[in-house]
């Protein structure tokens, strides 16, 4: 079942536009990773699926309703959940407190539900967010999305900032948490990590989407290879 | 020794009402980046709330009060909702312009409806003291400071305890993550303005029971919060209050023992002093340090 569906989506900054007719899809439960080069346009791509910047053509359909132009609060509240890049926790204040947020649209307060998923900050609750690690501010902001039981979580740049060994924990999380049925759209630098990770992948290259698949299918393919992945004896 | 004790004692009662004034400043301030020069205005529309309230049906400035906050908090919340929501991301100047300018509308419209003369609202018991060791302290002023006492207590707790507390303080933390909760942030901002003039109003009709107001003195109010915001350490709450006695107490002793015309001077002295020794002021780390500024 299609959960979302962005077709032929145009959107930018005032004049400046950014993608130029982008269509994707995400079922119910899938991971979809969505990756790039810096500029390309995952971000404003999230922005524009959680109402932060305006569609100027095509259309956003999600679970069954279009959701072209609706403000951030009503696409949170239909069960998007959109994790920014730099994770932007409230820095001031504890984890429990953040995650008690995180819960606001729905008045969600089951925090031991995704203290499950994310163990480690069972024992950080009562600390200031601004002090965690920043494997734990990632896994606090994932598990701030997830405390609305959104359908559909959009992580930008998960594996920003945090050493390799943190992502892949984190990142191990991510079927667990498809299992429970909340769909994850990954926005990634890491196109090895984020294809490894996800059943289908889009390629953004400036705006258009370059090439999309079954994840599996994208990792060999020799263009992807050449661009991405970089891998020592490739494209010579 | 007597008249020090008295002096302080006198400062710090004043301190408390000054301070249930200028958390509302504060807090509006921490969380919407928006310096609001009608405030003091907001004091004394509560106080001449109280005041018709008293003369009509005789009701206690007390009770005054309450309803002076109501009568505030909707007012504070329309404000906000269609007047300075408008302009809260601009630049701090146009906030200043059009606070300036409702303060402005305000104290001249209050001149007008309820003529520049001071008034007070007498009640029996204001002006009955009560002896604690050689110090007389008037039961008003030691009322009005346990009820300003009490409000700022209130406020800070419904501020980290509850659900809609979290919300704005998350909001003036980080607009945009906050919208992403799905909290709606102008409903948010709203809140906060009505909250902050509901205290205002409050205090108004309590400056009312201790002592003389005309409409001029909103100019007077709006810089003490001023003064003791920044004294106190920028949005932070408890901050205020600290902020408030201290500057209560100081101009008790700078009118004990100076000139009449220093106790301005010495009250600007001490947040100079204050902001050199300690720049994030009394309460040390401001609350807000890590806000974001809305993009």
């Amino acid at each position: 079942m299609t959960l979302l569906q962005v077709a032929g989506l145009t959107a930018g900054y005032g004049r400046v536009e950014v993608l130029h007719g982008v269509d994707l899809t995400v079922a119910a439960g899938e991971i979809i990773a969505l990756v790039g080069a810096n500029g390309a346009g995952k971000t404003t791509l999230l922005r524009s699926i959680s109402g932060q910047v305006a569609a100027t053509a095509g259309r956003i359909c999600f679970a069954g309703a279009d959701i072209t132009g609706h403000p951030v609060e009503s696409v949170v509240r239909r069960g998007v959940a959109h994790v920014p890049e730099g994770r932007r926790l409230f820095a001031g204040l504890t984890v429990r407190d953040n995650l008690r947020l995180g819960g606001w649209a729905t008045r969600g307060t089951d925090i031991d539900r995704v203290l499950g998923l994310f163990p480690p900050l069972a024992a950080r609750l009562t600390q200031v967010a601004g002090t965690l690690s920043g494997g734990e501010q990632q896994m606090c902001a994932i598990a701030r999305g997830l405390m609305n039981r959104p359908k559909l979580i959009m992580i930008d740049e998960l594996s920003l900032g945090l050493a390799p060994v943190v992502v892949d924990d984190i990142v191990r999380t991510l079927p667990d948490i498809a299992a429970t049925g909340t769909a994850v759209l990954l926005v990634e630098q890491d196109v090895d990590i984020a294809l490894s990770v996800s059943t289908r992948g889009y390629v953004l290259e400036t705006g258009t989407i370059a090439f999309t698949g079954p994840s599996a299918q994208l990792r060999t393919d020799s263009r992807i290879q050449r661009a991405y992945l970089a891998r020592p004896g490739d494209g010579r | 020794m007597t008249s020090f004790l008295q002096a302080t004692s006198y400062g710090l009662l004043q301190g408390g009402l000054l301070a249930m004034i200028a958390i509302g400043f504060s807090l509006v301030w921490g969380v919407m980046n928006v310096i609001n020069l009608s405030h003091g205005a907001y004091v004394l529309l509560g106080a001449y709330i109280a005041w018709e309230l008293h003369a009509a049906w005789g009701l206690d400035p007390l009770l005054g009060a309450v309803a002076a906050g109501l009568v505030m908090f909707g007012a504070g919340y329309a404000v906000q909702r269609s007047l300075i929501n408008q302009v809260v991301n601009a630049p701090i100047f146009l906030t200043l312009l059009l606070t300036f300018g409702l303060q402005l509308v305000l104290v001249q419209g209050m001149a007008v409806v309820f003529s520049a003369d001071y008034r007070s609202i007498a009640t029996w018991y204001a002006s009955e003291s009560l002896p604690i060791g050689d110090v007389r302290v008037p039961s008003g002023r030691l009322l009005a400071f346990g009820v300003a006492i009490l409000a700022t207590v209130v406020l800070v707790t419904f501020m980290r305890r509850t659900r809609t507390g979290l919300a704005i303080l998350a909001t003036g933390m980080d607009r945009n993550a906050a919208r992403l909760m799905g909290i709606n942030a102008r409903h948010a901002y709203a809140l906060t303005a009505g909250i902050a003039a509901a205290l205002a109003g409050a205090a108004g009709a309590l400056v009312g029971l201790v002592g003389t107001f005309s409409p001029p003195d909103a100019a007077r109010f709006t810089l003490l919060s001023f003064v003791i915001s920044v004294l106190g350490g920028l949005g932070n709450m408890y901050g205020a209050l600290l902020g408030g006695l201290v500057l209560g107490v100081v101009q008790a002793w700078a009118g004990q023992y100076l000139p009449g015309t220093w106790v301005n001077a010495v009250a600007f002295a001490v947040l100079v002093a204050v902001l050199i020794v300690r720049p994030s002021g009394l309460a040390g780390r401001a609350f807000y340090e890590a806000r974001v500024e809305a993009t």
